[in-house]
């Protein structure tokens, strides 16, 4: 079940939340868990199987997190065991059979291709029951002995299938004892709902330009259309993933947990070095504390600390993917970022538009890689993109692209800023600065003037809500001013789900990018 | 990023044109744009219930049947190609069997009817590592004899007009385009960009009308949609009394989606090109297939020309094109 889809918006999501209001305290992990299972047999209805492996995954950590929890003298073979079953399925379902081709091209070397479909978040839910097992070998956490309460954390919808890569440090009490505080429920909708404009007004408009180079064929494009393309791209793949983790927060801050931030405007970064402390954080994050920290990080002098990251960002390529350019994109960010660490970083960091310049070049360069499995195909686009791909098969295709994606690149970078962020923080605040107000002003009156443009009865469903809003704040008095503020966002959240739900109405949904991964 | 006084008015008319931008996209829409749809897409066959069996009135009779499937060989041996098709899928038409599920030597059967006297058929032999689809390099058509041609079509079309416009021929093409939609479609190709089908149909005198639909319908019941066809047929031969129609045949889909799609495959297509095909009269009405350019051994749509396993790749567009004028009728 795709978040962005109205089987879950309309039927599971509130049915759920209502099943979850309704249940006792000590019953609300049960509820949650019982949803996640459901969620997760409706995502592998075509492979029944793989609930029962899932299911006998979180029984097997469970047991092995109490003996590791035991300190009998074995941990060690305990944690070995379990990590082996972990990483042994994530092996078995996602690299296989990129083994068995790449032997199968040396000589007299015939296996037979296991064939397997990716199990639906494996490579988040083994990353995370993984990380559950180091923390108590580690006696960072004490083992969860509940096993309902373990379920619920490895299996919680909101992040089961895509992130955030959760900590068991991180939601522990949570686990045990939470509140679900009203304002920050709230909040979370208000959090899922963006998330879900994200993913369905932004990555999936963006997202059209790249499948049409695909179906066009990459040596038919002329290079402009290529920078194009992997603009677009690289904007889809922000949108589509930070809409997600956004979508899994908020949904966590409705059940009462606190996810991690999993991006914080990465495309702001300066150097590659920041992009990846702003990207995909939980990911880094668990590559840092069970990766790069435990071969000695940057203790054992520089040589070790530049392997050390060579096998750290190795990983992270073949994590995302069991293909050779998935390492080539490794390859490429261990490239950039050790270049970094010896000597441009804190150029790049002290003229930031030099450092933006430089990201602007490498972030399409490296998601070029990233995108395209096929190696040939990737030659082929490379070229394209720097220009010694001969002529395009049709002379202005770019404009044609340009004149329908034009906008939603235009509005993506926008969005790639903190810019309209921090204008919604200063709405937030009116009371407290003068700014927040003059917002208020200009949105009341870009609202009204639209109306006015347009006449089109849409307009009156934000329109009406505007100006209740603005008569409402100037009659509540001002100690109550700041929970008024709470609700600021309905009509705009309003249009942003009408806006993708219309989206999703009429077809132009796409499943998320990251659950191939 | 923290926002100084000094920018920030500029930043609020930045966010003010940010929402006119937007909610000229989210909320007032020109009916004709669908901004947010890829340029070149098949339509959503999923939207409509596939019917799997389907069965025809007894207005066309029993002998046309027969006939098509003695004159077009092609069209009866390509049902023979697929083998694992549930038995769910046959069509019926007429209360016969369109599409004959069990096959003898499958292989066999296809090599030798198609070198047989079909016009249209080019032999396609496990092709090998990315070698171009081979056309007829029979005479091409005079000079000129396009200039009254009009193609109709759907967004195949579209990418043979956008990438290889066949020079005189006019052109009506539109993404997703069916025969259901025809009277409301606007041509989205560049000679007749932003024209109505009637528009287009009563610009000028023409001597050929070619139309390829039916892939975006094909989850329909196909009684309605042959009606729909022979609606259209009688336009064009309201406006053109004198014109040829030249039906085209569905361009097949690769192997991935004809064994994983329930609605879009080979076998429907196949069922419904037969269906075209019986329409021809070879004297105002002809039919072509142009399938055995681009198929693989197994009749399907060759993997390597194709991304999306439905449309081929621009380039291929072009073969399509050189194809479509060897073709004289």
């Amino acid at each position: 079940m795709v978040f962005s889809s109205f089987e879950f918006l309309l039927w599971f999501l509130p049915f759920c939340l209502i099943v979850y209001m309704l249940a006792r305290k000590r019953a609300k992990n049960l509820a949650l868990l019982f949803f996640s299972i459901v969620f997760y047999a409706y995502g592998a209805k075509e492979t029944p199987l793989y609930l029962w492996l899932i299911l006998a995954s979180v029984v097997i950590n469970w047991i092995f997190g109490m003996l590791i929890g035991k300190k009998d003298g074995h941990k060690k073979l305990y944690l070995t065991l379990g990590l082996i079953w972990d990483f042994g399925n994530l092996f078995v379902f996602k690299y296989a059979d990129f083994f068995i081709k790449n032997l199968n091209v040396l000589p007299g070397v015939n296996l037979p291709l296991t064939n397997l479909i990716l199990p639906l978040g494996i490579s988040f839910f083994t990353f995370q029951i993984a990380s559950y097992l180091i923390d108590v070998y580690r006696e960072d956490v004490k083992p969860e002995y509940n096993l309902i309460d373990l379920g619920t954390y490895i299996l919680m919808f909101p992040q089961l299938i895509a992130g955030p890569i959760v900590r068991f440090s991180d939601v522990q009490k949570e686990l045990h004892d939470r509140r679900v505080r009203r304002d920050e429920f709230i909040e979370g909708v208000q959090i899922f709902i963006i998330g879900l404009g994200r993913k369905v007004l932004l990555a999936n408009s963006l997202g059209g330009l790249w499948t049409d180079l695909q179906t066009v064929g990459y040596d038919s494009i002329s290079t402009r259309a290529a920078i194009l393309g992997i603009f677009a791209y690289s904007m889809q793949l922000y949108f589509d993933f930070s809409g997600y983790s956004q979508m899994a927060i908020g949904m966590g801050l409705m059940f009462g947990f606190h996810f991690p931030q999993n991006f914080n405007h990465p495309y702001m970064s300066t150097t590659m070095t920041e992009f990846w402390r702003r990207w995909h954080m939980t990911l880094g994050t668990w590559f840092r504390e069970y990766v790069y920290i435990p071969l000695g990080g940057n203790r054992k002098g520089k040589r070790r600390m530049y392997l050390n990251m060579l096998v750290v960002w190795t990983l992270t390529g073949f994590w995302h993917g069991a293909d050779w350019n998935f390492i080539l994109w490794g390859m490429l960010l261990f490239g950039l970022l050790s270049i970094e660490k010896a000597k441009i970083g804190k150029i790049l960091n002290e003229k930031k538009w030099l450092g933006h310049l430089y990201m602007l070049f490498w972030i399409p360069v490296s998601w070029m890689l990233f995108a395209i499995s096929d190696m040939k195909q990737l030659g082929i686009y490379a070229a394209k993109l720097f220009g010694f791909g001969g002529p395009a098969l049709l002379e202005k295709d770019y404009a044609n692209y340009f004149s329908t994606y034009g906008k939603w690149l235009i509005i993506g970078l926008i969005f790639c800023t903190a810019l309209p962020e921090n204008i919604f923080k200063t709405m937030k605040n009116r009371q407290k600065s003068n700014f927040g107000q003059f917002f208020w002003l200009i949105e009341t009156a870009a609202v009204v003037l639209l109306s006015v443009i347009f006449r089109k009865w849409l307009w009156l469903l934000f329109i009406v809500p505007v100006i209740a809003r603005e008569v409402l704040y100037t009659r509540t008095p001002k100690k109550r001013r700041a929970a008024f503020n709470q609700c600021f966002w309905i009509p705009e959240l309003t249009v942003i789900l009408g806006a993708a739900c219309y989206c999703i109405y009429m077809g132009m949904n796409d499943p998320f990018l990251y659950f191939r991964f | 990023m923290n926002l100084n006084q000094s920018h920030r008015s500029v930043l609020a008319l930045v966010l003010t044109a940010a929402f006119l931008i937007t909610g000229r996209i989210f909320v007032w829409k020109p009916a004709d744009k669908s901004p947010a749809m890829p340029e070149i897409e098949l339509d959503n066959p999923g939207e409509y219930i596939p019917a799997f069996s389907e069965t025809l009135p007894s207005e066309s009779t029993t002998t046309e049947t027969t006939t098509t499937t003695t004159e077009t060989t092609t069209t009866t041996t390509e049902f023979s190609r697929f083998e694992l098709i549930p038995p769910d899928y046959v069509v019926t038409y007429n209360g016969k069997t369109v599409a004959p599920t069990e096959t003898a030597s499958g292989q066999d059967s296809l090599l030798t009817t198609t070198s047989s006297e079909t016009t249209t058929t080019t032999t396609v032999a496990e092709t090998t590592e990315t070698e171009p689809p081979q056309t007829d390099s029979a005479a091409a058509a005079p000079a000129g004899y396009f200039n009254d041609a009009l193609f109709i079509g759907d967004s195949r079309m579209v990418g043979i007009a956008t990438y290889a416009p066949i020079e005189g021929a006019t052109n009506f093409g539109t993404v997703g385009l069916s025969t259901y939609k025809i009277a409301e479609a606007v041509s989205e190709v560049p000679d007749t960009k932003g024209q109505t089908f009637q528009q287009v149909l009563g610009a000028k005198k023409y001597g050929k009308v070619y139309i390829m639909l039916g892939i975006n319908e094909i989850g329909m019941d196909f009684t309605t949609t042959m009606q729909n066809m022979d609606n259209i047929i009688s336009q064009i031969r309201a406006a053109q009394p004198g014109a040829k129609i030249i039906l085209m045949a569905n361009l097949h889909v690769s192997a991935a989606r004809h064994y994983s799609d329930p609605v879009v495959n080979n076998t429907k297509i196949d069922s419904f090109n037969a269906l075209l095909a019986a329409k021809a009269d070879n004297t105002t009405i002809f039919y072509l297939d142009v399938n055995p350019v681009f198929d693989d051994a197994n009749g399907c749509l060759d993997a390597q020309y194709t991304s999306d396993n439905t449309h081929p790749y621009a380039k291929y567009y072009v073969t399509w094109s050189e194809w479509l004028q060897t073709k004289i009728f």
